[in-house]
């Protein structure tokens, strides 16, 4: 029975210790069933379900498999570091009860031995389960064809053992070293440690708030997308720096300057409550700034996720306006005439006849296409070693549309005096007066008049995330030699025709529709020999390229969803810890409380005072993030086609909300844990 | 009328788990005078802590009466005790009981504050009371920097500062070193002689030897009470010896 000594007393060990450990093994089977799916959904045999787009979505699994692989060591390496830190009196105890370090690291293995191997198996098998609807849920999103046989990726199960089994080697060896090298007296105090007053670090706490308010004035102040991308990594960085010094060292600075209004603080309401949130937040400062972070994270992460999802139409029908797309571009102005366009229209009508379907004609527009720089003085120079390709802010893209082009877009009948242009500013440009449009040091100035409210141009490439500004003239074609002609080799020259139909009623489908298409206009240009030099074209069917767009949002979606319940689990079992500790430390304390005259009720009301503080700090500091990074993230969105920021606001807020609640739930359940540890302990 | 009646006190605890009992206190009759300083003896597990857990109103006795200045405490409803607690009683326990969150003049100022004093009150009060105790020094330093000795003067001084009816102590001296604890019996005949009543739980015969009476406590019951009368310390702490070794060897009085 001598060998059944050590596995019983790990057994028992965690047992006892129940209230610590199953948590922990929870997680762990959560991250590892997530991780298991992702991998599984990653899959080639799961991308065969998947409609076009499948291999994006696969590789966006497997993405999410490497973000759910690298939070789960950080974050299963802290939890147990916490874990032994908890439990070091119970092995001092066994140490000075004469146990050596050998015997203590036999209990070690067999407790990690015991928790991973459950762990593992019970994750795995959950896995194994869940994939199945997760697998269901992902195709249903993307339409592809239903299954419903029960599958194992057993490649993915030696990849999800083999590494958990690394990581929980790594945390056993690191318990090892922990208590090896801790003498037993200090093992036996280690959990009384820390006892000493925190100082207010005014550097610190400062410092935090400088950098959180550059972090916020530099979200808010981004003009054009892509420097918002610039910005938004050294902005998250600011941010989470400054949340842990805010946290750590801001609040007991914040407490500080409250102990020091003699009136505020030798109140009864306020007297136990600031002083022991010193302590709180010192002991609790990281664990409470960790949880801002992922709960910002989390926030961020699905309702931009979401967004993305449910803004798919929309991002669909901005970039491919009509059914068919069908973009030609000349080499030379002269190429770029109404006859040219007028033989390819009738291209175009000629396949339509053939075919005996009907269309509706979305987009006609001729336009050039050009990049400048923005300067002082409403310039934009086009000189190409002027433009600085690091100095993306200035840049501008600037398309000339002939006036007649927009009249009749418009069904409008504006004229335009000599010197005069319709100017439309768009992403981030801004509004001009007057426009000085130059290149090789000639220049054109244009007086802008009030252009009305219609843009034409709104839906053009809205991949293009440079600040945009359209110019109609009435001098189409000077212009367009105006500028080839001093202009050679630059940025642009494109000289370009749009043509975009919706297919109405035929016997073919848009997509057998537009590939014969494709045949008639290049015969077409073929046939007359200065376009077959000079033209060249590419064309666009909605319905197929809209698979890319569900299939990328749709599993962006879906990983966002997973991801959110890992980092919300983490973010759970962090207060949860939170919570046990603060409870053993706080019973004793309360203990003396009783006995100086405070009663039941004043001792639970500055209870509840100071979770509620603790409580809602995190989700504060998760709200203004968020609200400092919409500007940003919506800049973002906008890289990615999507400007519907109405839509973007909804789904922050609806996410902000439901995040809220699901907080305020697991905050009512671990504080219960809380009180009964509070009042258990005598 | 004296200022504290104990009468008929009995207190039965029940395990959790199953209906074995314990008789902690059986039948303790005693009274205090206003001004007295009464020290109370008997080994650990004779019912001293469960004896001034009642009289503090922590804890409920099962039968009898507890009365301070006519007033009974098993009358008092659940939300007043605590008043009762801060306006009445003073505490010092053996191990100080100083909250580690506050600084020893918040620690001093605790009950006061509970009770909605002012600032410019509670510092007022406090300066003669830290000379006295001599701890003016430390008042803003915290618990944890501060000697044993210093720390259980601070308790003392969170104690005295509510200018309570009577003083609770219990084991005053027991945490503290030699030196420490001669300083705090030293104390306690000072506040006596200024007319504090004090009631004092103890095992040590030295710091009994330092009260006006001696009670002692075996099996639940008050066994024997000796008066100090004109005896110095000296002669009055032989005969708390000579009782306490009566009260081991002797079997029933």
């Amino acid at each position: 029975m001598k060998t059944l000594f050590y596995p019983k007393l790990a057994w028992d060990g965690i047992r006892k210790n129940r209230r610590l450990v199953f948590p922990y093994m929870l997680t762990c089977i959560c991250m590892i069933s997530m991780f298991y799916i992702l991998l599984f959904l990653g899959s080639p045999s799961t991308g065969e379900l998947l409609p076009r787009g499948g291999t994006t979505a696969m590789q966006v699994m497997i993405l999410g498999s490497f973000v759910i692989a690298v939070f789960s060591v950080i974050f299963l390496y802290y939890t147990n570091s916490f874990l032994i830190r908890r439990r070091a009196g119970e092995f001092g105890l066994y140490n000075v009860l004469g146990m050596g370090k050998r015997n203590l690291a036999k209990i070690i293995t067999f407790e990690t031995l015991i928790t991973s191997g459950i762990s593992i198996v019970v994750g795995i098998l959950v896995g194994i389960v869940i994939s199945k609807l997760a697998e269901l849920g992902l195709v249903k999103m993307l339409g592809g064809q239903i299954s419903y046989d029960i599958r194992i990726e057993w490649k993915s199960v030696y990849i999800t053992v083999l590494f958990y089994l690394v990581i929980f080697a790594v945390i056993w060896f690191s318990s090892i070293i922990r208590v090896g090298v801790s003498s037993a007296v200090s093992l036996l105090k280690s959990e009384k440690a820390g006892e000493k007053a925190p100082k207010a670090n005014w550097l610190l706490g400062l410092g935090g708030a400088v950098i959180l308010a550059i972090a916020y004035y530099k979200a808010v102040s981004i003009v054009s997308p892509l420097d918002a991308i610039m910005v938004f990594f050294v902005a998250v960085i600011m941010v989470i720096i400054a949340t842990y010094l805010l946290m750590i060292a801001g609040s007991v600075l914040l407490c500080r300057i409250l102990q020091k209004n003699k009136k505020y603080y030798y109140n009864p309401k306020h007297f136990v409550s600031v002083s022991s949130l010193v302590y709180r937040m010192k002991r609790n400062g990281a664990g409470l700034a960790s949880i801002a972070i992922i709960a910002t994270m989390v926030l961020v992460m699905i309702s931009t996720a979401s967004c993305m999802w449910f803004g798919s139409q929309d991002m669909i029908d901005d970039r491919y306006p009509a059914d068919i797309n069908f973009v030609f571009r000349f080499d030379k102005s002269e190429l770029m005439t109404e006859e040219n366009m007028a033989y390819l229209r009738q291209a175009f009508e000629d396949y339509r006849a053939e075919n005996d379907s009907t269309t509706t004609t979305v987009i006609d527009l001729p336009y050039m296409e050009m990049s400048g720089s923005e300067e002082d003085n409403n310039t934009i120079n086009f000189d190409k070693s002027d433009i600085d390709a690091f100095n993306v802010s200035s840049m501008r893209e600037v398309c000339f549309i002939p006036m007649q082009t927009y009249n009749e877009a418009t069904n409008q009948n504006i004229a335009l005096d000599d010197g005069e242009a319709l100017v439309f500013s768009s992403k981030g440009a801004k509004e001009y007066d007057t426009i000085n449009l130059t290149v090789d040091g000639k220049s054109r100035t244009y007086k802008c008049v009030n252009p009305g409210t219609e843009e034409i141009f709104s839906d053009y490439y809205l991949g293009n995330i440079i600040p945009m500004i359209s110019v109609v003239v009435s001098d189409y074609s000077d212009t367009m030699k105006f500028f080839e002609a001093s202009a050679n080799d630059r940025w642009y020259n494109m000289f370009t025709w749009k043509y975009s139909f919706d297919l109405n009623d035929s016997s073919m489908t848009a997509a057998e529709y537009a590939k014969g298409l494709k045949e008639a206009v290049s015969n077409a240009l073929e046939e007359k020999s200065e376009l077959s030099e000079n033209c060249w074209y590419y064309y666009e069917e909605r319905e197929y390229e809209a698979l890319e767009y569900v299939a990328l949002n749709g599993s962006v979606f879906f990983i966002g969803i997973v991801l959110s319940i890992v980092f919300i689990l983490a973010a759970v079992l962090i207060i949860y810890y939170k919570q046990i500790s603060e409870g053993y430390e706080d019973a004793g304390r309360f203990e003396v409380m009783k006995k100086v005259g405070m009663s039941k009720k004043e001792i639970k009301r500055s209870i509840n005072s100071q979770l509620l503080v603790v409580f809602f700090i995190p989700l504060v500091f998760a709200g203004l993030h968020l609200a400092f990074a919409f500007p940003m993230i919506s800049k973002i969105l906008n890289l990615f086609g999507l400007f519907n920021t109405g839509l973007f606001m909804m789904t922050t807020v609806i996410c902000f909300i439901a995040f809220a609640i699901f907080y305020a739930v697991v905050y009512k359940v671990t504080s219960n844990v809380y009180y009964n540890i509070v009042t258990d302990a005598k | 009328m004296s200022l504290l009646e104990v009468n008929n006190l009995k207190k039965v605890y029940k395990t959790r788990f199953g209906g074995q009992e314990v008789e902690a206190l059986r039948d303790v009759n005693f009274a205090v005078e206003e001004g007295e300083y009464v020290a109370i003896m008997g080994e650990s597990g004779s019912g001293k802590t469960t004896l001034l857990n009642i009289l503090a109103a922590l804890d409920k006795a099962t039968a009898g009466r507890v009365a301070l200045q006519g007033m009974e405490l098993s009358g008092l409803a659940e939300k007043k005790i605590a008043n009762f607690r801060r306006d009445n009683l003073g505490f010092v326990f053996q191990e100080f009981n100083l909250l580690d969150t506050f600084s020893i003049e918040d620690n001093i100022f605790l009950p006061l504050v509970l009770s909605g004093k002012k600032y410019s009150q509670m510092s007022e009060k406090l300066k003669p009371i830290a000379a006295r105790l001599g701890i003016s020094e430390i008042l803003k330093k915290y618990p944890y920097e501060v000697s044993g000795g210093q720390k259980q003067r601070a308790a003392v001084a969170r104690a005295l500062i509510t200018d309570p009816k009577i003083i609770l102590a219990d084991e005053p001296t027991g945490a503290l070193d030699s030196k420490a604890s001669d300083e705090l019996l030293r104390l306690f005949g000072e506040v006596n002689e200024l007319g504090q009543t004090i009631l004092m739980v103890t095992h040590s015969a030295k710091a009994a030897s330092c009260a006006g009476r001696v009670l002692f406590i075996k099996d639940g019951e008050v066994f024997h009470q000796i008066y100090r009368g004109d005896s110095t310390n000296q002669s009055f702490y032989q005969k708390i010896t000579e009782t306490l070794t009566l009260l081991t060897q002797g079997g029933n009085q």
